[in-house]
This record gives C-alpha cells, structure tokens and sequence, in this order.
C-alpha cells in the first residue's frame, strides 16, 4: 500500500515548495532586468533624397546603414548589404554580384544566395516616399525580394 | 624601574619574533609532524591534504597539467587587475585606453601581453588536462561529479576568453564578437526556416540577453565587460573551489591498483612519534584503508616543490613568450567594414570552419552534442579496473591509435572534397535550407565518428574502448579543423597554402 502523506511530510513539501517558488519567481523577476525594452540604436532610418537624386540606371551605397539603393526605370529598391549568414557587410562585385568576406556567401544582383552557407537572400528594404516628396528607407523593415518604391 | 615598563621594553624588542609566533601557531616546522600540522591548520594550505600519494606526484601521471592551467589562471588574475587599472569599457574609450596600456602604461605592454598568452595557455592547458584525466580513466566513479565539474571549467574558460576577445575594441575584436553572437543566435536559422521566428525566436532571445541590442555596440561591451571581469570569474573560481575541493574528497587523485602493492599485516608501522587522526571519512580508497601508509609523503616538502616548480615553469615560458612576441591590435573597431578575413581565437577557428558551411548545425548542433558526450562519458562507461592507466592499457592505445588514422582519413577526406568542390548549394541549387542547415560537414563527421565508436564498442565489447574512440575522434577533429580555419583560410575564408598566396588588397 502506498504509504500516507503524513501531516509532516506534507508541510515540508509545502515549505520547501514555497521556497523554491520564491527563489525561481526572484530569478525570473532579475532576468527581466537583461533584456532590452528600447533598443538603444541610432535611427534606422535612412534618408535617400528626392527621387530626381536618383536617376534611372544609377547606384547609391550608404556605408553607415549598410545599404545599396539601386534605381532603374520603372522605380527604385534596396538591397541590405548585411550577410543573412553571420552578420559581415558584403561587397559589391563589377559585374553587379555581391560576395560576402566572411565564409565566401554569394549573391546575385537581387541578392538571391547562390553559394556559400547564408540561409537566406540579402534582405530588401521598404521604401516610402514622405509628404515632402523624401525618399525614405527603413533598414528595420523588409519587404519581399523585387518590391520597388514604383515611380507611377 | 616600574615592572610594567620592564616588560613592556622586553616585549617590544621581542615583537618580530611574537608576531611571526603568532602567525604561525606552531613555531618552526622543522619536522614532519609539524609541517603536517601546518598544512591542516592553514587556510591557504589544507585545501592539499597533508600526505600525498607518490603516484600523484609523478610527473607521467598527470603531466602537471592541472597545475598549469591554474598557474595561468593566477596569472591571468593578476595581470588582469592590474589591467583594470587603466582599461575604459566603453566604445569611445576602450580602443584609445588600449593604445594607453601598450604604449604610454609602464610595463603596461607587458602586463597585457602577460595576459594574452596565459589565456592562450590556460586554454591549452584546460584541453590537455581533460584529454591526461580521459586517458588515464580518471572519471571514474567516485570522480564522475569531477569530471562534471571539470567540462564547465572548460566551458567557463572558453566564455572567458571570448568575451575578452571584444574589450580591445578593434576591428578583429568587433566582427569576431558580431560573427560570434550571430553564430549563438543561429537557432533563428531553424525557426526562419520552418517559418516560426514570429512566434518563437529563441535565436533573437539570445542575441538581445548578450548584446542589449542587436548589433554590437556600447551595451554589448559593457555586458562582455561585466562578464569577464566579474560574472564568469566568480563561477569560475566557486566551480574550481569545488573541484579541488572534490579532488580530496574522492580521495587524492586516482591511481592504478597497482601503486598500492598490499602489505603484509601490519599496515601501520609503530612510531613514538606520528599519530593518525580521523579527519572526515571520505569516498574511495585513501592511503590509510587497507594498505600501508609507506606509499605516501609528506605533502610539505614533496608536494608544494612540485607545484612551485611548475608555477615557476608556466611563470618564466609566459615571460619570455610576453618579451618577444606582442598582443595584436588591429585598427580601431569600424562597423561598416568587415575585417577579412574575420577570425575568432584560434581555438574557435574548427567551429568557425564548421560554421562556414552552416550556422546552426556548425556553431550550436555540434558543439552541443559534443559538451554532452563530455559530460555523460563517466555515467555511460563505468568499467572498472583500469583507473590510473594511460588508455587502460596496450588495448586501448591500439584502438587510440587505430581512431587516429580513422578520423584524420575522415576529416581531411571530406575536407579535401568540399574545398575542392564544394559543398551542397554549390552541387544542388535548389536544395531546401533545411537540408543545408543540417548536413554540415560537422555532422557527417558526428555520425562517422559515433558509427566508429559503436563498431569498436562491438568489436571489443567494452564501453570502456568505445569512449577511448570516440573521445580520440573528436579530439582529432577538433585539432585538424582548427588548424584549417587557423592557417589555410584566408579572405573571403578561401583556402590557401599559406598566407603568403593571400591576395594583396
Ligand atoms: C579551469 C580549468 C581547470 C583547472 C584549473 C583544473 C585543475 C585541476 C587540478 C590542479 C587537478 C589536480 C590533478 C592534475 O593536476 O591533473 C585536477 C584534477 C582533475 N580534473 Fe581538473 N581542472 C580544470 C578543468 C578540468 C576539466 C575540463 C576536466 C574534465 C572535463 C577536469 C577533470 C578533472 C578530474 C576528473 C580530476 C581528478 C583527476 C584524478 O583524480 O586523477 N578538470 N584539476
Ligand atoms: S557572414 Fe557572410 S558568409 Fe558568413
């Protein structure tokens, strides 16, 4: 037969039952502490001039957000130049490729991967046009790979 | 005179004497009781016991390596102090403070090179003394919760070292960390590919704890900052405490049954002098049960002139190590250019080289199931009878041998093959990320090395030989990946025969 819960056993049961409940509610509570409600970053966004700036058939490249703007005829898109694998910046080749320093990715020129180990295609990145007739890009926000700020 | 001020001269004459009386209760230790009283009654002293066991103090036990690693660990926390002095942890600051400490500091280059290189040994020390106490079959039971302890001293150390790897704030320091922290965030690898990041993204969790951002930056250095200098020591130190701790509790370090021939008799030779005191009752065998005493000595001088040599040792190679060769530093950290190559500290370098091919499986799979083999080797094999013997004997280093040749074949086969042709998306475009995410090189080497360890747990019907090749697998993985991402990779982590042939840029 089972033994019974005596009367002891069960308060002991409850007082170390509590106590671990403290500690892991104390604990739980402090690591809250660790993560981040705002984070701390400079504004992702980048202001890309009026679209007359940007001329079919030109390229632009912004070093302190990491972002190619690439315009053609029917409008103008961007393309983040942060390695989807680990984070490096990637270059720009001649012939319009990009490759990434770190483990050799490889991307072609609408940042689709073709080699190497990155997991996912360069992201593209929204465009908007502000009131004042602005172009606007926000490195926070991607979009499916081909959309473009349309020039209609 | 007054009586009083008699003795108050002759007391003050005598204060050197009194006060050097005090501190060592029991006068000069000039005979082997007296040293052993000295040994248990000082703080500092009685974490050794008072005898030791002569095959603990042979040199081809255990190689000195624990002792090694602990001398760079004083060493690295001393000189790391005294860095503190001047080092800024902040993003403005920490590069320039740096240059101050190299340049300007007195000794200052010294002391950070000090530093440097003691990291470097502790982190080879802590993977020799692991592979002397696997080999020697020293996790066995009572020593298996040591063995535990000792794989998050390793851990711990290797936390260590990659969170000091970003203080400098150069540019080596500051993509190492980036590629770093994205190769612990890689879960999202996973989630993304099984479209659930939105819901669960433990990836980013982990990203976010570390950085307090999501790139590197200020709140990232003050995190690694806290942790080096403080968090990761004092878990360091407390699980050391233990260890050593353990290490007299389990009864001296292991030996072979054979260092204790069994006496005829009499165990305990009749002396006017010494007398044995029960001081705890402790697991495993001590050198008073059973067998005669005569196998050990005195720890005072026997002991402490071995550890001082090997102090003296790990103390004058760092030296001379510190006087010619210098800690590097790149320029200062610059986020819009990666360093290329970007490369972690060379022990990183084989998961770096695994995680080449990709993150998730390279830098957290493998890496994971490895630490676990680690610690489950004493729970899974627990043979018994070869304690204390390097490879438990001609078997084993048959097999130790045997495991060598096959995994090195395995390793620098494969390797051989994906450098030359390259590895799945380059044969099959279109192949899913999954498939990608999980057949990293890493794992074929995982599976080929467990098939091996079960053919040879067949074959010799021992678990005891199955762990022998398995750990030897690993370990000789470990040495060739590393030595791979460390000399033959170069920009853009192609391959190179040497670093001669790296293009000029
Ligand atoms: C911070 C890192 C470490 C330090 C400072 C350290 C220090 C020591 C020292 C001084 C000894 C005495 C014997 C000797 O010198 O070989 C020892 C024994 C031992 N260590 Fe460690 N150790 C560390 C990491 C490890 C690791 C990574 C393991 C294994 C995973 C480990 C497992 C053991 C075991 C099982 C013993 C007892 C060996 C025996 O009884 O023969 N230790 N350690
Ligand atoms: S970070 Fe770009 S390939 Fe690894």
């Amino acid at each position: 037969m089972e033994p019974k819960l005596t009367r002891r056993d069960f308060s002991e049961k409850l007082a170390f039952g509590s106590f671990w409940t403290a500690v892991g509610a104390s604990v739980a509570g402090m690591l809250r502490l660790l993560k981040p409600a705002v984070m701390p970053e400079a504004s992702t966004r980048v202001k890309l001039g009026h679209p007359d700036e940007s001329p079919p058939g030109t390229e632009r490249y912004f070093p302190e957000h990491n972002l190619f703007v690439f315009s053609e005829g029917a409008g103008i898109h961007a393309i983040s130049a942060i390695c989807p694998h680990l984070g490096c910046i990637v270059k720009q080749l001649p012939e319009g490729r990009f490759e990434c320093p770190c483990h050799g990715s490889r991307f072609n020129a609408a940042g689709e991967v073709f080699a190497g180990p990155a997991p996912s295609g360069l992201p593209w990145i929204e465009i908007r046009r502000a009131p004042n007739g602005v172009l606007y890009a926000d490195t926070a926000v991607t979009v499916p790979a081909g959309t473009q700020w349309s020039r209609a | 005179m007054a009586e009083a001020f008699k003795s108050f001269l002759v007391n003050l004459k005598r204060l050197p004497r009194t006060f050097w009386g005090s501190l060592r209760r029991r006068g000069e230790a000039t005979s082997d009781r007296a040293r052993s009283q000295a040994v248990f009654s000082n703080l500092f002293l009685h974490i050794h016991s008072v005898k030791t066991h002569k095959n603990s103090l042979k040199p081809s036990f255990t190689l000195g390596l624990g002792l090694l690693t602990t001398a760079c660990l004083v060493i690295l926390t001393v000189t790391g102090i005294l860095l503190m002095v001047y080092y800024k942890p902040t993003t403005e600051l920490a590069y320039a403070s740096i240059k101050d400490i190299h340049f300007v500091v007195p000794t200052g280059r010294m002391i950070r090179n000090l530093h440097r290189w003691a990291a470097h040994g502790m982190v080879i020390g802590v993977f020799l003394h692991m592979a002397r106490v696997f080999y020697t079959a020293s996790y066995r039971p009572p020593r298996e919760f040591n063995w535990f302890a000792g794989v998050a001293l390793l851990a711990l150390t290797l936390a260590l070292s990659f969170t000091g790897y970003l203080l400098p704030w150069d540019q080596l320091a500051f993509w190492a960390t980036t590629i770093g922290v994205n190769i612990a965030s890689s879960p999202r690898e996973l989630t993304d590919a099984l479209g659930l990041t939105q819901y669960f993204d433990p990836g980013g969790l982990i990203k976010q704890l570390l950085l307090g951002a999501n790139t590197v930056g200020s709140e990232a250095l003050i995190r690694f900052h806290l942790l080096h200098v403080m968090v990761l020591p004092i878990m360091l130190f407390a699980i050391l405490g233990v260890h050593f701790w353990r290490i007299r509790k389990d009864g001296g370090l292991s030996r072979p049954a054979s260092a204790d021939p069994p006496t005829d008799g009499e165990f305990f030779p009749k002396s006017e002098t010494k007398t044995y005191g029960l001081m705890a009752v402790v697991r495993g065998k001590t050198p008073a049960v059973g067998r005669a005493p005569e196998n050990t000595v005195n720890s005072w001088p026997h002991l402490f002139t071995a550890e001082m040599a090997v102090f003296m040792f790990a103390t004058a190679v760092l030296l001379v190590l510190s006087l010619t060769l210098d800690a590097p530093l790149t320029e200062a950290a610059n986020a819009a250019i990666p360093e290329n190559p970007a490369k972690a500290p060379w022990y990183f370098l084989g998961l770096q080289e695994l995680v080449s091919y990709s993150g998730f499986m390279g830098g957290i799979g493998v890496p994971m199931i490895t630490l676990l083999g680690l610690l489950l080797i004493p729970y899974l094999d627990r043979e018994k009878g070869d304690v204390g013997v390097w490879f438990s004997g001609p078997e084993g280093r048959r097999v130790a041998i045997q495991s060598v040749f096959y995994s090195s074949a395995l390793v620098i086969g494969l390797l051989a093959l994906v450098i030359n042709f390259g590895w799945l998306r380059e044969w099959y475009p279109d192949i899913p990320q999954l498939v990608i995410t999980f057949v990293n090189p890493g794992t074929v080497f995982t599976i080929g090395f467990a098939a091996w360890s079960f053919w040879i747990m067949r074959r010799h019907d021992s678990t005891r030989m199955a762990a022998i090749a398995l750990f030897t697998c690993f370990l000789v993985g470990y040495i060739i990946l590393t030595y791979v991402g460390t000399v033959h990779r170069g920009p853009n982590w192609d391959f190179y025969w040497s670093q001669a042939d790296w293009p000029a840029h």
